[in-house]
């Protein structure tokens, strides 16, 4: 079975699911993990297939959360219109930020994009009057669907949040999906392999990683958007480092670089950290040797155990491609 | 006009002069070699010429056009592909994957329509596809389609990276020490290939390199740098009787130490 | 503005900057040395903290003795997280090398609160004397005692690198590891030995925060992200430039919040790296940020 069968089968099962659970508490989770499955891929197309590690995408999440939280709270916008502003908004920060900072070498890379994170987290929660500091914002109004004026859904029912997340997951898959395949994704793929080669090839790794990193930014915002109307409040945290630290598990746990593994990271990160429940105060003790195992020994993620290369063939080297075909 | 022209280029690092005023030319069609005693700045050359260092002064002209100082992916986009003296391919990927990453800047698309699979953008992936599979006829490494690239031998690896720098459809092909590493069957291979891109596809070549039997036989003219400066320049066999040359390769008779 | 308050807060700055110092220096070593973004260096800073508290609160050990006894843990675990995780993942690509040392620090960090709760420790030091009035200026005892082992860690440190043969060797490996390899040198020990003395400074700056004010484990990842900027700041393979940076950051957030506002304090040294990285991204003292190849 193909990767994108695979995916494609998750999502199918995802969409009849609501009718054998009931459960407000599992389907809170199940939303939960389709928000980090967005927020992860969205992570992914800069770590994974640009090979940047960006510590700063908790920004761009919180871009969108933001945008959404203000215009639909303030301006009283619906949330049809605030899910693409987010994006916009998002993605924007992310050219603006990556037009600067990707030029820098990868290690201070890291730490760049990491520090503009920080700057705007302490921007946002000094700012009482304008953006109200560490209040927040509470009471962001869910979405409703209407058609000429019947209204088709009111998003009073976590189902109804169930489908929107499932969808916007979707999506965001499908554009990572496009994105990857793409000329574009071909050549991010090249600078990550052998970026000097990539280099005499003609490949221009600043502007590949730039394209991938605003693709991230913009699939980010809109996570940030949905994060926002779901849980109707946004506050400083979510511009902090723990958003972009569980994003950044996720698609190592997963498997960097594909479409499964940042949907499988979400699902299994989200999978033992209820499991670690019972074991309250050493829970994250426990799930910080988990991160280290899993990175140590399964250092590509768990797709990497179905689609481990083939194994490798005994060391008989191909013999004599000299001699062939300049013989004509 | 020249394919390529060269015109007083010099690079110092720190205390080292690594290439001093050097002036050549390489006309169309031809195969030139640049050689010279190692540390003579024929790599740093090459780096310079194809945008991976930047000149402290002088020019570099690609049929006329100055791309002194562009960035190597805009050297390379002007039709100057170089291969590096360590092998560098894209190890983890088969063969002809690596060809269809070197094969990017003609299969880039527009944007939008690339990523929303419109057919232009299938159809030009097709043609690449295609052409792919010819260079790897061309070179030898057919067989070799589905193999990745790290489990190629060495001489084949040293084809491979011949092979990515001509998907991107070069007018000058740069090869640093392209039979380094190779048995004298393979290098005499490697001979005949670059006769016939030359003769068959009318590619000038430029190439460092330090198996002098590949040097004589292939080359139009011979090129001899040494401590960063031009010392020669002529047919092979010009510069083989050149006093300053075999001076330059310390005193010893030229073939022994070219051997 | 008041030239006493002026200096309160450059004293005061100072003081802080010598934290920034000692963890930068020894992050300065292992990031520049072994290319590792260590995120769990905060965790050890603040575990040198608490194991001081430990040792002279609990265990009412005299601080002469529980520093060289948590210095002497720090370089054993030092050791252990080398030979046990980094050692093993020496040529992996940047991104696993930084998960394992988050995922480290989410161990230690969160151990920690588990076994010592998130109230703030002190270290005992003993200093409970009354402060030292210099003009106008104040300055306590365990203040004076604070920069006094900072510059005394420091000055070791660079003798420790500059003569002995371990330094020359390591200082090899910091600018041409391909070379000390050629020239045999053992580059795994050195390795060892640089994360050990790493984790020893991180260590030993938690132990003088914990003397003067107090350490908890929520501290770790604020300063492990400092000891990052303080690097940037200096510049990165610039050992110089790391303590010059911590001085220099240290002093700058005590006067920003002395005479401008509290709030954005934290975010002075992220402010400072940003305009540093666009205008002079080779840090104060250091090699070009951006890429050659």
């Amino acid at each position: 079975m193909t990767e994108n069968r695979i995916v494609l089968l998750l999502l199918a099962l995802a969409a009849v699911l609501p009718a054998f659970v009931g459960d407000q508490y599992v389907m809170h989770l199940l939303i939960m993990t389709f928000f980090y499955a967005m927020l992860s891929t969205s992570l992914n197309l800069i770590v994974g297939y640009v090979g940047e590690l960006s510590l700063g995408h908790a920004a761009f999440l919180g871009l969108g959360a933001y945008t959404s939280a203000v215009l639909s709270t303030e301006a009283g916008l619906p949330f049809w219109l605030c899910l693409p502003a987010a994006g916009i908004v998002a993605g924007t920060a992310a050219l603006a930020v990556g037009a600067i900072t990707l030029r820098l070498e990868g290690h201070f890379f890291v730490l760049i994009s990491l520090a503009f994170a920080e700057v705007l987290r302490y921007v946002v929660m000094n700012s009482v009057e304008l953006l109200r500091g560490p209040l927040g914002y509470p009471n962001i109004p869910a979405p409703s669907l209407s058609f000429g004026g019947t209204v088709l859904a009111d998003f009073a029912s976590k189902a109804h949040f169930y489908y929107l997340g499932l969808a916007l997951l979707a999506a965001t898959l499908y554009a990572a999906w496009r994105f990857a395949r793409s000329s574009f994704g071909l050549g991010a793929l090249a600078v990550r392999e052998n970026r000097r080669l990539a280099r005499a090839v003609g490949i221009d790794p600043f502007r590949h990683a730039l394209v991938a990193f605003v693709a991230g930014g913009v699939l980010a915002g809109i996570a940030g958007s949905f994060y926002a109307h779901y849980l109707t409040f946004v506050g400083p945290e979510v511009l902090g480092f723990s958003f972009t630290l569980s994003a950044l598990m996720m698609v190592v746990i997963g498997g960097r670089g594909t479409l499964l593994g940042p949907l499988l990271g979400a699902a299994v990160v989200g999978i033992t950290l209820e499991l670690l429940r019972s074991v309250n105060e050493a829970r994250l003790s426990i799930f910080g040797i988990l991160l280290v195992l899993a990175v140590m020994f399964l250092p590509d993620g768990l797709v990497s155990l179905r689609w481990r290369r083939r194994p490798e063939p005994a060391e008989e080297s191909p013999t004599e491609a000299l001699d062939s075909p300049l013989r004509s | 006009m020249a394919m390529l022209e060269i015109d007083g280029v010099s690079k110092r690092y720190g205390g080292l002069q690594a290439v001093k005023d050097v002036t050549l030319r390489v006309g169309k069609g031809e195969i030139v070699s640049l050689i010279g005693p190692n540390g003579a700045g024929k790599t740093t050359l090459f780096n310079l010429i194809t945008g991976f260092a930047r000149p402290d002064s002088g020019r570099v002209r690609l049929e006329g056009e100055d791309v002194t100082g562009l960035s190597p992916e805009a050297v390379a986009r002007h039709g100057m592909v170089r291969s590096f003296q360590i092998t560098n391919v894209f190890a983890n990927m088969p063969v002809i994957e690596n060809l269809r990453l070197a094969s990017y800047l003609r299969m880039r698309s527009p944007l939008l329509s690339d990523v929303f699979g419109l057919r232009s953008a299938r159809d030009r992936a097709a043609r690449t596809m295609k052409e792919a599979n010819g260079i790897l006829d061309l070179v030898g490494l057919a067989r070799f389609r589905d193999t990745p690239a790290k489990r190629l031998a060495y001489g084949q690896l040293r084809l491979l990276e011949i092979a990515i720098a001509l998907c991107v459809r070069p007018r000058l092909l740069l090869l640093d020490e392209p039979a380094a590493g190779l048995n004298s069957r393979e290098g005499e291979k490697l001979t005949e290939l670059l006769r016939r891109l030359r003769d068959g596809r009318g590619l000038t070549v430029l190439l460092v390199e330090h198996d002098m039997d590949l040097v004589m036989s292939v080359s139009d003219r011979v090129v001899v740098l040494n401590f960063g400066e031009k010392i020669a320049e002529g047919t092979p066999a010009e510069v083989k009787e050149n006093p300053q040359v075999i001076e330059a390769y310390l005193g010893t008779p030229f073939e022994e130490e070219a051997a | 503005m008041l030239l006493s308050d002026f200096l309160q807060f450059a004293l005061n700055g100072l003081v802080t900057g010598c934290f920034y110092a000692l963890t930068a220096l020894g992050l300065s070593l292992v990031f520049g040395l072994m290319n590792i973004v260590n995120f769990a260096h905060g965790a050890l800073f603040v575990l040198g903290g608490m194991l001081a508290s430990v040792a002279t609160e609990r265990l009412g050990l005299p601080l002469w003795a529980a520093i060289p006894a948590v210095l002497a843990i720090m370089w054993g675990l030092g050791v252990v997280i080398e030979a046990g995780l980094l050692a093993r993942m020496r040529d992996a690509h940047i991104l696993p090398v930084t998960l394992v040392t988050i995922g480290l620090s989410v161990f230690l960090v969160n151990t920690m609160l588990m076994l010592f709760g998130t109230e703030p420790k002190n270290v005992k030091t003993g200093l409970e004397g009354a402060p030292i009035f210099l003009g106008d200026v104040i300055i306590s005892q365990s203040r004076i005692l604070a920069i006094g082992v900072s510059v005394v860690a420091i000055i070791a440190t660079w003798l420790l690198i500059s003569h002995t043969r371990a330094g020359r060797a390591m200082r090899a490996v910091f600018q041409q590891p391909e070379a000390a390899a050629l020239a045999g040198i053992p580059i795994a020990r050195i390795h060892s030995f640089t994360f050990a003395l790493g984790t020893t400074l991180a260590g030993l700056a938690g132990i003088l925060l914990g003397a003067v004010f107090v350490v908890d484990p929520s501290r770790a990842e604020p300063a492990a992200v400092k000891a990052f900027v303080v690097i940037i700041l200096g510049g990165i393979g610039s050992l110089p430039g790391a303590v010059l940076g911590g001085l220099l950051l240290g002093l700058a957030e005590s006067l920003w919040g002395g005479f401008v506002s509290t709030g954005y304090m934290d975010a002075v040294g992220f402010v400072l790296v940003i305009a540093i990285l666009l205008f002079r991204p080779s840090g104060l003292l250091g090699a070009p940020a951006s890429r050659v190849g």
